[in-house]
Formats: structure tokens, C-alpha cells, sequence
């Protein structure tokens, strides 16, 4: 349940726990609003925390491996730097980290400075709540800990834009990593298989 | 592969007779996400000094005829599409030469298109990516540009329609407030 008890959840969305205890085991059907609720406190995008560390995607993502280490908690990063770390090709935004224990996470960048972006200004380090099943599957590249390709995959092609950029170059490069529910822009490949097609 | 040292040579040698449309353009304005491909117009007579300077870097030249481009490639310094009467569906004239800015892009200074020519290049080319683009551009930069230009160039109810799916491209480094702030204000400015 990406990293929350019963409880968590059922708190998040506005029901008791013996509620969605009855939902999960499939004694009762959700309400359309339970459910949208439940869908949205599930999806890691709806849920990010937003920071602004200014020393760009890179240096975020090494922040986080510092922390890491100092303190022992787990990150996993997904999108733009795991893409820009696998193939170099399109430039990272931000650093995207799954964690566990998100709370612990935000108190040590807190600590460290680095604190929330502002509303209506961009983020170059984003946290999402993650699951121990993402943690399990991270490898680490280039010092960093990184989601795995196929999870970076999915995450790339379920955000549009620049990322389903990233969504095709990744499957150029790792075609038997693709995940099953997967959807590539035709456009995005396009440009993908022309650019890279030399090199 | 070193981008900036790429556009730094191409700017250079070309000065005023080359703009920097695509990801350099982009990023000329605000800093976000490009590829390692660099998309140049240059003009007909002047096309002959980049096809020199190209392949005296090691650069392969090959011409894209339907998509009216020369592209030219290198293993190690990547990709640069140059294009000279037109792009995509855009007819290149000299104006887009008289109304460039010049700007800071890896500490040089480049040709670029002014924002609404830019502009109108990304939504006319009509990608995921491009519209990504002019999200960032609009959102970042409202306060700057001339809109009633870009309608007179692309007109009004195609300039409506795409400002209003624009703020769904705003990238979600922005977060969601920025979205919904975003949306208010393409609805009140194209009610």
C-alpha cells in the first residue's frame, strides 16, 4: 500500500479502518468518491513532496545518497536522473526519489537547508512515497540508487512531455525491461529512434 | 558530448546569419530540460559556410528532402538540423532574422528567435515535448510576451485552443498549484 499501514491510508482518505478492511477484502464496494480518494492517496504523483536545493537534479540525487548513508534511510530515484544516468540523453529537472519513511526524509533535508519549493516555482528535488517492493528492486549506478529500469519506465511513460522521451530512449536501450501496462508516444519514439539511431 | 562547445562554434562562425530554434532556444530563455541535438536556420546563402564548418569538425552531412532539412552528424558530438526556407509548417523569412534576440546559453551568447516566433515553431510543431515547452515558456515568462503577435501570426482560435490545453503540459516540478494557478489564468486571459 506504497508504504502505509491500514490505518495511514484509512485516515488519508476520510474512512475507518474497519471500512477499507472490508473494501481490501472485497466484503463491501467503495463509494465513486472512496474510490477516487483511495486512487488518489495511492498514486505516488498526486503525493509528492516538492523541494528546492538549487544544486540542480544531480547534486539533489547526491544529497540524498548522503543522506542515505548518514542516517540509513532508503531512497530509489526514478525518472529524470536514473533516464540521464542509463543512456545521457536528455538533461535531468529534478531528482525524483521514491523513500520510505517520508517523514524522516523531510526532517533531514530540513535540516540540512534545503527546504520546500515555493507554490508556483519549480522543484529540482521531488520525494514520493515508496514501497519496500521499489527499494528491493533499486540497483545502484554511478554511486546513486536507482529505481529499477522497468519501474523507471513505467513512471516515464505515465507522466507525459519530456518523459515520454525518456519513456522511449529507455526502452531503445532496455527493450526486455518493458513493463506490461506500458504506452509509448509514437511521436516521442520517433524523435528518439532518429537521434540516437547514429550513436 | 559537449553541447555548449558545439553551439559556441556554430555561433561563432555564423554570428547573425544563424538562429537557434528547438532545445537551445528553449533553454536560451528558461533553463529546463534538451536533448543533445541542435536545430539551426540558417539562411540559403550562408548555408554553404555551415556545411564548411561542419565537415572540417568531423560532422557527416546528409539532406532530409521531405522534411526540407541538412542534417548533420557526428558520433561523439552529437546531431545539428539545419533548416533554411522552412520548418515543419512554418515558412522561414527574414523577419524571424529581424526580430531574434540575442542571449546567454552556456555562457555564450546566441541567436535565438524572439519568444513569440518561438512560440508559435513549438506549438506549430504539435509534439508531447513541444507543448511541454511552450507550458514552461508561457507559465514562466507570461509577463514578456506579446500574445496579440502570436495570435496575429497563428491566429486567435488556434492560439485559444492551445493555451487552454497548456497548462495539463505544465511539468510536475511546477506541482499542482501551479497548475490550477496556471489554469486560472489562461481562462481569464482566453475567457
Amino acid at each position: 500500500m506504497q508504504g502505509l499501514t491500514q490505518a495511514e491510508l484509512a485516515n488519508l482518505i476520510g474512512i475507518s479502518r474497519t471500512a477499507l478492511s472490508h473494501i481490501e477484502r472485497g466484503k463491501s464496494q467503495p463509494s465513486r468518491s472512496t474510490q477516487e480518494s483511495l486512487e488518489r492517496a495511492l498514486n505516488p504523483f498526486l503525493n509528492l513532496i516538492r523541494f528546492r536545493c538549487g544544486e540542480g537534479a544531480v547534486g539533489g540525487a547526491e544529497i540524498l545518497q548522503k543522506i542515505s548513508a548518514k542516517r540509513g534511510l532508503t531512497y530509489a530515484l526514478t525518472l529524470d536522473v536514473p533516464t540521464w544516468l542509463l543512456t545521457r540523453y536528455q538533461t535531468p529537472a529534478a531528482a525524483w526519489a521514491y523513500v520510505l519513511r517520508l517523514q524522516q526524509w523531510v526532517d533531514a533535508l530540513t535540516e540540512l537547508g534545503v527546504s520546500k519549493a515555493p507554490e508556483a516555482e519549480r522543484a529540482d528535488l521531488i520525494l514520493l512515497r515508496g514501497t519496500t517492493e521499489i527499494m528491493d528492486e533499486s540497483t545502484v549506478v554511478q554511486g546513486l540508487r536507482i529505481a529499477s529500469v522497468r519501474r523507471v519506465m513505467e513512471d516515464c511513460a505515465e507522466l507525459s512531455g519530456r518523459h515520454a522521451l525518456d519513456a522511449a530512449r529507455l526502452f531503445l536501450a532496455y527493450p526486455r525491461e518493458r513493463p506490461s501496462r506500458f504506452r509509448l508516444d509514437p511521436a516521442a519514439v520517433v524523435k528518439v529512434w532518429e537521434d540516437v539511431l547514429w550513436t | 558530448m559537449d553541447v555548449n562547445a558545439v553551439v559556441r562554434g556554430i555561433s561563432d562562425a555564423l554570428g547573425d546569419s544563424l538562429l537557434f530554434i528547438g532545445g537551445v532556444a528553449v533553454e536560451a530563455y528558461v533553463s529546463y530540460r534538451r536533448t543533445h541535438d541542435i536545430d539551426v536556420v540558417v539562411r540559403e546563402r550562408d548555408m554553404h559556410v555551415l556545411k564548411s564548418l561542419m565537415r572540417s569538425t568531423g560532422f557527416l552531412h546528409s539532406r532530409t528532402a521531405h522534411l526540407r532539412k541538412d542534417v548533420f552528424k557526428h558520433r561523439e558530438r552529437g546531431e545539428v538540423d539545419a533548416y533554411t526556407d522552412r520548418v515543419g509548417d512554418v515558412e522561414m523569412d527574414e523577419r524571424f532574422f529581424e526580430r531574434a534576440k540575442r542571449r546567454d546559453f552556456a555562457g555564450s551568447s546566441v541567436l535565438v528567435p524572439c519568444l513569440e516566433d518561438l512560440i508559435l515553431l513549438k506549438i506549430s510543431a504539435g509534439r508531447e515535448l513541444d507543448l511541454t515547452d511552450v507550458a514552461v515558456l508561457v507559465f514562466e515568462l507570461r509577463g514578456e510576451i506579446d500574445f496579440a503577435a502570436v495570435e496575429r501570426r497563428l491566429g486567435a482560435d488556434a492560439v485559444r485552443r492551445s493555451m487552454s490545453s497548456l497548462p495539463d503540459h505544465l511539468p510536475m516540478e511546477y506541482g499542482w498549484v501551479s497548475r490550477n494557478k496556471f489554469k486560472r489564468w489562461v481562462s481569464e486571459r482566453w475567457p
